[in-house]
């Protein structure tokens, strides 16, 4: 019992606010001044920056098939952060993860950074570490256009759909009443979804709203059902490198590239300003 | 012995000590018995004996026979399914490996590859509808499920498609879909009547062994021919009755010949079997595999950088083609299509270092040329050959087989009439001592 009471309340000091990441280092360094030594130097060195990203997700991270390029707004943020190392926005090299796969790709040291609709937690925090929040999604739920739900309160007994290994799939878990339908992608949700062999699809507001555009008689509905502040995923060791990103990440909500990237993708869910980052967290 | 000994040396009557107890026993039996005892009675037994015989070594050689003419039709028409199951299938994964290939493209697929999918499509559809008219009510069924399988897929990679084309990527899910579909419910209901149709061959051809077993029944023929002209000679003291002798060689001779011919068809079925007949479903399924391969391989380039997991797919399915490939090693066209498939195979290879070096548009662009030397035709060359390979196994499985299938009926009419004349020689030889006793 006593372990249990001290234990728990050490693990709620180290996060008790999850979108708390550690504070940039001073200004961002030019391309050609990283840090000897640092994680970005070596990255500089090697030549590119290899990152986890989706290829599927609409809007976010999706390939266009007819330029081939892998374009959304999380490419944008990754995009930034090579123009910070190397001078150059096109130095990626993209790995095409599905969002179970996020923290294995990180511990196995396979990419530098991940940025696929990443959902900032404590949970996580144990594993990984998130640079500060990039963008404030929210959990909302796809239903065809002649629906009259707003809300899973309106979706009893219907079979909604989550990809496996997300936030998402086990919040379904507080809605006894409906009927989780776990795919392995959000987008095979999508076919399941246009099949008829689910009523609803649920996921941040920035999938569902690149589903919406892939499907007419889709819409996306309700309230945000929860908060899903995104932020990249760093290896947990690499705190140099979270450091960075958040510097970059200062940088492109000032100059005005985060309202441009919000406005090209997201822009159907409404006005939005960037997130105000939140630091405070020391290794 | 003085020859030749006049019949009238043996009285027809009570030269036998035990006729003098026979009116007593009366009846019919008795009356049996009694004629037995007599040398005309035991020479309408011996004559009874030697045509039964050559009838016996009609029936049975005919029966043997058309048996081995069935068990070798039997085992060309499984042979024929078999090979039919393979190419099925291997139609099938072509076209998923050419519309996974195609998908790499972009959003407007080369029309050339269009109408390869729609090709093996269609093929696919004609096999099972053919398979289904054939084979068992069983087997119907579940070829019913795989005809109602395809119509699914079909429709989930013109989904795919129109997704595709309006670049939106739940077409890749769509295309997922179907793979998935094709993996775990098409090709394991295929395997599964696969390794039924091959069992139900491999049980026809060892068929054809019985046959001879059977033919050993002849023998027993020839043998009662001989003990009743040994009897014969014994009790006549005479050496040789002309219509027996001429009735045991043309037994012998039409029995010697027949086991020669059933054995050859035997030995055709044999070679056929190790030969030309593992060779086409070796080589089926080594297309199957390589298209295995190379769909995975679309698969992996689609996954863009998260290829290698897929590469393990690749590999495991390139190993089973070549393993295929040495199966049907008798044919000397195997080697070839062995290196034409080690050169997609390096090409493959050059195409997954470069997405591992984060080249990805430049894999993909080698990924879907069909340049003369590029990928796709490296690949193509590979499959065409094998197509013609099987074919031309198939071709030499079927000739074969209805030529063994027609010797065996050969055999099976040459055993019958040379059983029968037999009769009428052994007949004719014994009728005729018999009359003497008139």
């Amino acid at each position: 019992m006593d372990v249990a009471r001290t234990s728990l309340p050490v693990a709620d000091a180290a996060c008790t606010d999850a979108t708390a990441s550690y504070a940039p280092d001073g200004p961002l360094p030019a391309p050609d001044d990283l840090p000897d030594g640092s994680t970005m130097a070596e990255i500089r060195e090697r030549g590119s920056l290899v990152v986890g990203v989706s290829a599927d997700t609409l809007l976010m991270g999706a390939r266009n098939p007819f330029t081939g390029d892998v374009e959304g707004f999380d490419i944008d943020v990754l995009h930034a952060v090579s123009e910070a190392i190397f001078g150059d926005p096109d130095r990626l090299v993209l790995k095409v993860i599905t969002s179970g796969e996020r923290i294995e790709v990180l511990e196995s040291d396979e990419v530098d950074l991940v940025a696929r609709a990443f959902t900032v937690t404590c949970d996580r925090w144990e594993q990984i570490a998130f640079s500060s929040v990039y963008y404030d999604a929210g959990q909302k739920l796809l239903v065809p256009t002649d629906s009259t739900a707003t809300s899973f309160d309106d979706l009893d007994g219907a079979r909604v759909c989550a990809p496996e290994g997300t936030t998402t799939l086990a919040s379904l878990d507080d809605h006894p009443g409906v009927v989780p339908v776990p795919a392995t992608t959000h987008t095979q949700c999508l076919v399941l979804f246009q099949q008829g062999k689910v009523d609803a699809i649920t996921g941040d507001d920035t999938i569902l709203a690149g589903f919406a555009r892939q499907d007419p008689y889709a819409k996306v509905v309700g309230e945000p059902l929860s908060e899903e502040p995104y932020g990249v995923g760093v290896r947990q060791d690499e705190v140099d490198l979270v450091r960075f990103v958040n510097a970059v990440l200062e940088q492109v909500r000032e100059d005005g590239r985060w309202q441009d990237s919000y406005d090209k993708w997201l822009g159907d869910l409404g006005e939005a300003t960037p997130p105000e980052p939140t630091y405070g967290r020391e290794p | 012995m003085t020859a030749p000994a006049p019949p009238t040396i043996e009285p027809p009557a009570a030269a036998d000590p035990r006729t003098a107890e026979g009116p007593g026993r009366g009846g019919r039996t008795g009356r049996l018995l009694e004629s037995l005892s007599r040398t005309p009675g035991q020479l309408r037994v011996a004559l009874a004996v030697a045509v039964l015989a050559c009838v016996l070594v009609a029936l049975v050689g005919f029966r043997a026979g058309t048996d081995q003419s069935d068990s070798v039709d039997a085992a060309r028409n499984g042979a024929d399914r078999s090979v039919a199951l393979q190419e099925v299938r291997a139609d099938l994964v072509t076209a998923d490996a050419t519309a996974a290939n195609a998908f790499l493209v972009g959003g407007l697929e080369p029309t050339a590859q269009r109408e390869d999918y729609d090709t093996r499509i269609e093929d696919a559809a004609a096999g099972l509808a053919g398979l289904a008219r054939t084979g068992t009510v069983e087997d119907a069924g579940r070829i019913g499920e795989v005809s109602a399988d395809l119509t699914e897929y079909t429709g989930l990679v013109e989904q795919a498609r129109a997704n595709n084309r309006q670049g939106f990527p739940v077409g890749s899910a769509y295309l997922d879909s179907a793979s998935t579909l094709l993996r775990e419910e098409m090709l394991p209901m295929l395997d599964e009547l696969g390794d039924d149709a091959s069992a139900r061959t491999d049980a026809r051809f060892d068929d054809t062994a019985t046959a001879l077993l059977l033919l050993a029944l002849c023998l027993l023929g020839l043998l009662a021919l001989v003990a009743v002209q040994v009897w014969l000679a014994r009790r006549t003291h005479r050496v040789l009755n002309v219509g027996l002798a001429t009735a045991t060689a043309i037994v012998l001779i039409t029995g010697v010949l027949g086991t020669a011919l059933l054995a050859s068809v035997r030995g055709t079925a044999v070679d056929v079997r190790s030969g030309p007949y593992t060779s086409a479903t070796a080589l089926a399924a080594a297309e199957s595999a390589a298209n295995g391969a190379k769909s995975s391989a679309s698969l992996g380039l689609i996954k863009r950088g998260s290829g290698e997991e897929i590469e393990v797919q690749v590999d495991a399915s390139l190993d089973e083609a070549f393993d295929a490939l040495s199966e049907a090693d008798a044919s000397s066209t195997a080697s070839g299509l062995a290196d034409d498939l080690q050169a997609w195979s390096d090409e493959h290879d050059e195409i997954r270092a470069l997405d591992a070096d984060g080249e990805w548009e430049a894999a993909v662009a080698a990924a879907v040329d069909d340049a003369p030397g590029a990928s796709n035709d490296l690949f193509d060359q590979y499959v065409s050959g094998t197509e013609e390979a099987i074919v031309a196994e198939a071709e030499t499985v079927d000739s074969e087989l209805v030529s063994a299938a027609d010797r065996a009926g050969v055999g099976a009419w040459g055993l019958l009439i040379g059983g029968l004349v037999g009769a009428v020689a052994a007949w004719r030889g014994l009728h005729q001592r018999i009359e003497e006793y008139r």
